[in-house]
């Protein structure tokens, strides 16, 4: 029977629906669908979005994505989908996608910053990529040149970034936005731990009998994980309690019994409160057994500072030092006067900077100093310092700590903390997370099912690409690092490139390559799969130094965002499905899918732009001795290892890195990938003149796969195991470590994890490496004269005092400003804003600010507002009534518009052992515009 | 043979006319520079004056030149149209603040010697057809930025310069009056008769940013005091208002003076929160000068 | 006849009544007793006598003449000869305020002018008075500071940065206003005050229009209690404008110098044109008709 197009979306939509939700469907609709989709190719993909990683199935017919759907045997999303998910497929056809490589030129043709973008072609974009990183590796050697990599990169790609970056460029200088995101997450982990990634998984959320949110609005940001943790809750009312703490109220309060609203930073407090109610209060609830026999106590230096540069740095105008005077001192306030009191402070001292440089450093310490240091956190105090809304009374308050450490302590009672970028964009981040880990382990509620402090992730791969991949200024695959010589032993033996090679010296985070372009110490950058210039705190600087001064900047994207405005040269990247990829979501698991369609215009994948300009370097170019700023004898000149190796110093990066006798064993086509297209290695119908200037049709190997079965040799055997590269394409997903097919739910507990039970040291095993012998010392200071103990399977306990935001409201700007995301956009909006419905839905960027302040200002609701900081002044128009309400002092806006630039005030202050940037406090003034 | 000698005839009485014709005119062109150049002849008049080195002498009142005005017609010509460079200057009026004090009227009348029945600027007392109350408008030339009266003047003596302001040559100017019909402002007026101190004013160069001496037979209007603007004062009326009515300056700085406190705020601000209009905006002319709304408690 | 005397004699007596009320004008003007007592930290020099005589001349004569000649205007009330015994008798205090706050048809001039730009009206002021002697504050063991000023644009916030110095030591809590220079007059841009370092900043509309480069030319002046020092400065604060002549693009009524060549080509053309074929049809005529003649 022939449709009408409603009523084919219908028919086809309520199947889809009901069969997620397992409704029986009559035999007669269920054929209607079937003939409204014939000629459709469903395939199973990953969201392209947050951290969840939800499964989607996708329709493809005649190249073009047709429509998108939830996929029903996901475990993760099991059919559902949230409002950005569905729109998967159009994000890939908005109006002005990126079709031709753009580079600034003036009326001759030639380079010219202050020039105009014209089309040119991909041989001319790599061309003058080759010509100005050449000049910059020359004059300023491996550190001269940086990559802004991406959370959003496929594995595949964060890879082939990192190989090239590290092994063949032999720079560190790579950093992906996940330092914005996910770094406190990952510094904690591996203090706490030694190995990263949470040991949980989502299926925690339907087990546990509390979920406590910190600092995450997961009702807009995990809309997907949310429903499942609804679920639990509105079928158990009276057991499950859930509680939301947040610097304002937002929707995850709905469906809160509890809901405290702090002042922003003291998230310290409150968790000190809860660990001071359990060791003075109730201390019976301390599991002994597992704390004697897992964990120690330790701590580290208060006197770290903030992250931000010293205030004699010429580029920052007086008001900026304001407030960067206290990167190097800072006068205690009352509140850190009572809490810092045990170090020897009081209210009113100035306390000196003095371990800026030393702010990981931490060692380990004795129980009863640990309580000790804990003594001032009692109730009142808390309360005092922590109480968010001026108008609440300060014994409900009371009343609602109480109740939360209560949850927590509770015998028999599941707890599972939830938090994101409330905890880790922080400036103390890492300490916060740290307490998370500390409450849990005290009470032994860690590593078990429904039981356990679980760091949700921001970015679809963060966990998979970045942290996984190792696609960091210090880091390395499989959680090695960059500074461990035997690490890098070991990658050079893996990548294949002779002993040397990869550089001792840890490169620029991501705040940093912002800094060093400013300061002129990075003069080529390349932004990949992400928009540092709209992502990234007091822009105002970085954008001035990326258009005023010498460097040269690319960029790839899909669409023309603020970074590719900035730029010097933009490449058009083929966006996700255009691809293969895989990524790798908050709970571990990792999910691969296959290209779809062809990418659009010249578009072309970023595995496949990293190879081209391998192939423009020789290893004489690369591999020779350089200087390095602060590497005393530089790097070595490894030529002559690479020829023992059988290279000659005439090949090129492309040929040692990418086309070698192992890639070539990964023949294309594949049987995994029949009649699917794969544009890196067969080429596709477009025949785009690459880089040579020929029609580019394929390398002729699988070079995915290549990749993958080579990256996955760095997991094998030390507990980040992953699955062959076919498996991940017959299941939807597996979370890591995949040992003998079977993959691991729980972590560090022996019952499911085959590494603890291996270690065989009781029900559970911290096995992670890093950071396992560790001095002891006092609550003050490391004692070096005493021996360094082994660590070996304990996780520690950290103890971390309250200590204030480096910019707090004053007379001048009284308010806090707070940033984060709307549930309808996804980061810096290039993608969703292109969407007309997800457009149509949030137009704009409001300012959410209390109706009394508002009314106090002689502002009404919808006014156009000046808001401005010490660095900067944007307007957007004001919203009282909206989905966030703030408390009296505090604003917020969320950063996904262009035109409401956020990130012109925000503070570029970071968490100084992470180098997370906070953003979401720095002090505001509000004026009508 | 007839015609070849006719033809001959005519040719050579034809260079023979061409030959006259052109004499005569070299002729009488000499005579006439002749009587041009000797502008230094004497009058006849003496006067006594002191030299620098204290010698008193008598010299011819026609060798003398005022010491700090420029004497130069053509100079003075050019710089007229040329105008102030940069600039485009703007009037704001204050309805509001008119008292019909008339200070404005008689400081113009009285700079550019103008008969107490010749207008350049004059305050009208009009009345809102809804309130039915009166208030005072002072009304100038506005000076329109599409200015009608230009359009129709044969001769280009009225034109627009580069600073906005509408001006006249009276030494071009033939008394048509077709501008003083086609301005829809009534700005304009004529000298139908000799102008006020014209013998006394006989020998000073014609400046037609003053104006002055007017001159019998030519149409004169407002010119924002053109020769006040030169030397970075505000024109004539603006300064002599008492009451605050007037604001002056360049819209190019966006800032305007007011004539009476002399403080000066930015242009766009003022005329956007008093609600400023322009006289009859319908007829398209786009006038210079904007008023602001009378208001009851100060009409 | 009778009512004629009436109206006579009522008009007589209004006509005392104004002038009596006329006479009291200056002296019935109440001024707070503190203001009274405000003395000019300044002294009463020559260069404050030629500025307040400029101030004077550009504002006050219109209404009060010239000081000495008696010739104010006739307003009600009028506004007095300030050489006269009326004005000379107040103290420094009152006159500053008076001039300060308006009253009246005597306009407020506090806008217009700083405090010490007021004193140097009544320095002009006093300058009439022969018998004047200035009284000055309390200056003993006063040190009073050289100011030495600097601007810069801080331009992610907008805002103008004010630093004052006085031998290489910051100064704090002094005011400054900050001013633009147009062609007519100065306009007040703001007023702050310095913090503890010497910086004081002011907000600058960003709307504001510059030169083609952005630049104004920024006048600043700074005071505290007797000090005071003044910077000028041509520098980038604003918008970049292009400045447009009021009658750029082509013009159609202009009959000479504006019309482009192409249409006086063709209009010179046209009517020669014209003229050509006319006088040619009328010699060809007339060569017709002789021809007729002749045949």
């Amino acid at each position: 029977m022939k449709l009408a197009r409603r009523d084919f979306l219908k028919s086809s939509a309520a199947i889809a629906a009901a069969t997620a939700v397992g409704v029986a469907v009559p035999e007669s609709l269920k054929a209607e669908a079937r003939e409204a989709e014939s000629g459709w190719t469903w395939d199973k993909a990953v969201c392209r979005f947050c951290g969840t990683g939800c499964g989607i199935m996708i329709a493809t017919k005649d190249d073009k994505i047709l429509a998108v759907k939830g996929d029903p045997l996901a475990p993760v999303n099991r059919g559902l989908n949230c409002i950005k998910g569905y729109f998967n497929a159009k994000i890939m056809y908005g109006a002005d996608r990126l079709k031709k490589p753009l580079l600034r030129v003036d009326e001759n043709g030639n380079f010219s910053k202050q020039g105009k973008f014209k089309a040119v072609s991909w041989q001319r974009a790599f061309d003058e990529m080759e010509k100005h990183m050449k000049s910059a590796m020359k004059e300023l050697g491996p550190t001269g040149i940086g990559i802004f990599s991406s959370g959003q990169y496929t594995i595949m790609e964060g890879y082939a970034a990192s190989k090239l970056m590290k092994a063949g460029f032999r720079s560190h200088n790579i950093d992906p936005n996940a330092r914005h995101c996910m770094a406190s997450a990952v510094v904690a982990f591996i203090q706490a731990f030694g190995i990263d990634e949470p040991a949980g998984n989502y299926d925690d959320m339907e087990i546990t009998d509390t979920v406590v949110t910190w600092g995450a609005n997961m009702a807009e940001m995990h809309p997907i994980l949310w429903s499942r943790i609804t679920e639990n809750k509105l079928s158990h009312p009276d057991r499950t309690k859930v509680v939301n703490l947040s610097t304002y109220t937002n929707r995850t309060s709905d469906l809160a019994d509890i809901e405290i609203i702090f002042k922003p930073n003291t998230d310290l407090a409150i968790w000190n409160y809860i660990a001071h109610e359990i060791v003075y209060n109730q201390p019976e609830a301390i599991d002994w057994d597992f704390v004697k026999k897992y964990t120690v106590f330790a701590t580290g230096f208060v006197d770290i500072g903030y992250g931000m540069r010293t205030p004699d740095h010429p580029k920052f105008t007086d008001k900026e030092k304001e407030t960067v005077k206290h990167e190097v001192a800072k006068k205690l306030t009352a509140d850190e006067g009572k809490t810092l009191a045990y170090l020897g402070y009081k209210e009113g001292d100035v306390m000196e900077m003095k371990h800026r440089n030393k702010a990981v450093n931490h060692w380990i310490i004795q129980y009863e100093e640990f309580k000790k240091a804990l003594k001032p956190y009692d109730l009142d105090t808390v309360a005092n310092i922590a109480k968010g809304d001026p108008e609440e009374s300060i014994e409900d308050f009371k009343k609602k700590l109480k109740a939360l450490a209560d949850l927590y302590i509770e015998k028999g009672r599941k707890v599972c903390s939830y938090w994101t970028m409330g905890f880790n964009q922080h400036t103390r981040g890492s300490w916060v997370n740290e307490q998370a880990y500390m409450v849990h382990l005290l009470l032994g509620k860690q590593s078990k099912p429904g039981d356990g402090a679980f760091s949700l992730t921001g970015q679809p791969s963060a966990c998979g690409t970045a942290r996984e991949v190792g696609t960091f200024a210090h880091r390395l695959p499989a959680d090695m690092v960059v500074a461990n010589a035997k690490h890098r032993e070991i990658s050079e033996k893996l990548w294949k490139v002779p002993a040397g090679t990869i550089n001792p010296k840890v490169g620029s985070h991501l705040m940093k390559i912002h800094r060093d372009i400013e300061d002129g110490k990075i003069k080529f950058a390349w932004i990949n799969v992400c928009n540092p210039y709209q992502n990234t705190a007091n822009a105002n600087h970085w954008i001035k130094a990326a258009r005023q001064m010498d460097n040269f900047i690319v960029c790839s994207d899909g669409y023309p965002g603020i970074s590719a405005k900035v730029s010097d040269l933009i490449l058009p990247s083929a966006m996700i499905y255009e691809k293969w990829g895989a990524y790798g979501n908050a709970e571990r698991r990792t999910q691969h899918w296959k290209q779809q369609v062809t990418p659009v215009g010249d578009a072309m994948p970023d595995v496949w732009q990293f190879v081209e300009l391998a192939k423009r370097f020789k290893l004489k170019e690369v591999w020779g001795a350089q200087k390095v700023p602060g590497l005393k004898d530089g790097l070595p000149d490894v030529l002559e290892g690479a020829k023992e190796m059988g290279y000659s110093p005439e090949d090129t990066l492309y040929d040692v890195l990418f086309a070698n006798e192992d890639a070539k064993k990964y023949a294309w086509p594949d049987p995994i990938g029949e009649g699917k297209i794969n544009t890196e290695s067969g080429g596709d119908k477009r025949k785009v003149k690459g880089s040579d200037g020929k029609p580019f049709e394929g390398y002729g190997f699988f070079i995915h796969k290549y990749i993958w079965e080579e990256y996955r040799k760095f997991g094998i055997g030390n507990g980040h195991d992953l699955a062959d590269f076919d498996t991940y394409h017959h299941c939807r997903g597996l979370k890591w470590p995949v040992v003998d097919g079977k993959e691991t739910l729980w972590r560090f507990n022996s019952e499911y994890d085959v590494y603890a039970k291996k270690a065989d040291v009781g029900p559970f095993a911290f096995y992670g490496k890093a950071l396992k012998k560790m001095p002891q010392g006092s609550i003050s200071k490391p004692d070096m004269s005493k021996p360094k103990v082994d660590l070996a399977n304990k996780a520690k306990i950290f103890f971390r005092p309250y200590m204030e935001a480096p910019e707090v409201p004053d007379k001048e700007y009284p308010y806090w400003m707070c940033t984060g995301r709307v549930l309808e956009h996804w980061h810096s909006g290039t993608m969703t804003m292109r969407v007309p419905e997800l457009y149509r839905a949030v137009p704009e960027a409001l300012c959410y600010i209390h109706p009394k302040d508002a009314a106090d200002q002689g502002l009404t609701e919808g006014d156009l507002v000046w808001v401005e900081s010490r660095r900067g002044r944007i307007k957007a128009h004001i919203e009282t009534r909206g989905r966030n309400r703030v408390p009296r002092g505090l604003i917020y806006l969320p950063w996904f518009d262009e035109k409401v630039f956020v990130n012109k005030l925000c503070l570029d202050a970071t968490c100084p052992m992470s180098k997370e940037t906070d953003f979401k406090k720095c002090a505001v003034k509000i004026t009508k515009a | 043979m007839n015609m070849a000698n006719k033809t001959d005839k005519s040719r050579r009485r034809f260079l023979q006319n061409l030959g006259i014709a052109g004499a005569s005119t070299v002729a009488g062109s000499a005579l006439l520079l002749q009587g041009c150049s000797d502008s230094n002849k004497a009058s006849g008049n003496k006067v006594k004056v002191l030299t620098a080195d204290n010698k008193l002498v008598e010299v011819d009142v026609a060798h003398l030149k005022p010491g700090d005005k420029i004497q130069d017609l053509s100079y003075l010509q050019k710089r007229g149209r040329e105008g102030i460079p940069g600039k485009k200057f703007v009037m704001v009026v204050d309805l509001a603040k008119c008292k019909n004090a008339r200070k404005c009227m008689k400081a113009c009348q009285s700079a550019h010697q103008l008969k107490p029945e010749m207008h350049h600027l004059n305050v009208l007392e009009m009345e809102d057809p809804v309130k039915k109350t009166s208030y005072w408008m002072p009304k100038t030339c506005q000076h329109c930025d599409n200015p009608p009266c230009v359009s129709v003047c044969p001769v280009d003596a009225t034109f627009k310069r580069q600073d906005g302001i509408v001006l006249i040559d009276n030494e071009r100017c033939i008394g048509c009056r077709f501008c003083v019909a086609a301005c829809p402002y009534s700005a304009r007026t004529f000298n139908w008769t000799e102008p006020k101190n014209s013998d006394k004013m006989a020998d000073v160069t014609y400046d037609m940013e003053l104006n002055v001496p007017q001159k019998k037979g030519t149409v004169t209007k407002c010119a924002f005091s053109a020769d006040q603007l030169r030397h970075g004062k505000l024109p004539y009326c603006v300064s002599a208002c008492p009451n605050g009515v007037y604001y002056f300056g360049d819209q190019n700085e966006d800032l305007v003076t007011n004539g009476t406190t002399k403080k000066t705020v930015r242009l766009s601000h003022l005329l956007e929160e008093n609600a400023a209009y322009t006289l009859m905006p319908e007829l398209g002319t786009k006038p210079s000068v904007y008023y602001l709304p009378p208001r009851e408690s100060e009409g | 006849m009778k009512n004629n005397k009436g109206y006579h004699i009522i008009i007589l007596f209004c006509l005392c009544f104004l002038a009596v009320a006329n006479v009291n004008a200056q002296s019935d003007w109440q001024v707070p007793a503190e203001e009274n007592e405000k003395l000019s930290p300044f002294l009463f020099d020559d260069d404050m006598v030629l500025e307040g005589r400029v101030a004077y001349e550009n504002l006050c004569t219109s209404c009060h003449g010239t000081p000495g000649q008696d010739d104010f205007t006739p307003m009600s009330p009028p506004p007095g000869d300030p050489a006269g015994e009326q004005f000379q008798v107040q103290s420094d205090g009152s006159m500053f305020y008076k001039i300060k706050m308006g009253r009246g048809t005597m306009p407020k001039f506090e806008d217009a002018f700083e405090d010490d730009e007021l004193w140097n009206i009544v320095a002009y002021i006093r300058s009439f008075n022969e018998d004047y002697k200035q009284e000055l504050p309390n200056m003993e063991g006063v040190v009073i500071p050289e100011y030495a000023m600097s601007l810069s644009f801080d331009e992610n916030v907008d805002k103008l940065v004010v630093k004052v110095f006085a031998e290489e030591l910051p100064q704090p809590e002094v005011s400054v206003s900050a001013y633009v220079m147009g062609t007519f007059g100065k306009h007040l841009l703001g007023k702050a005050q310095t913090n503890e370092l010497g910086i004081a900043y002011v907000d600058v509309d960003p709307t504001l229009p510059g030169d083609e480069e952005g630049k104004v030319n920024v006048m600043v002046k700074a005071t505290k209690e007797f000090a005071r020092a003044k910077i000028e400065k041509h520098m980038v604060m604003a918008k970049p404008t292009e400045r447009h002549s009021a009658i750029e693009g082509r013009h159609i009524w202009s009959t000479d110098r504006m019309a482009p060549i192409w249409l006086k080509i063709t209009f010179f053309v046209s009517v020669f044109g014209v003229w050509f074929a006319l006088l040619f049809i009328v010699f060809g005529l007339r060569n017709i008709k002789k021809a007729r003649e002749e045949a």
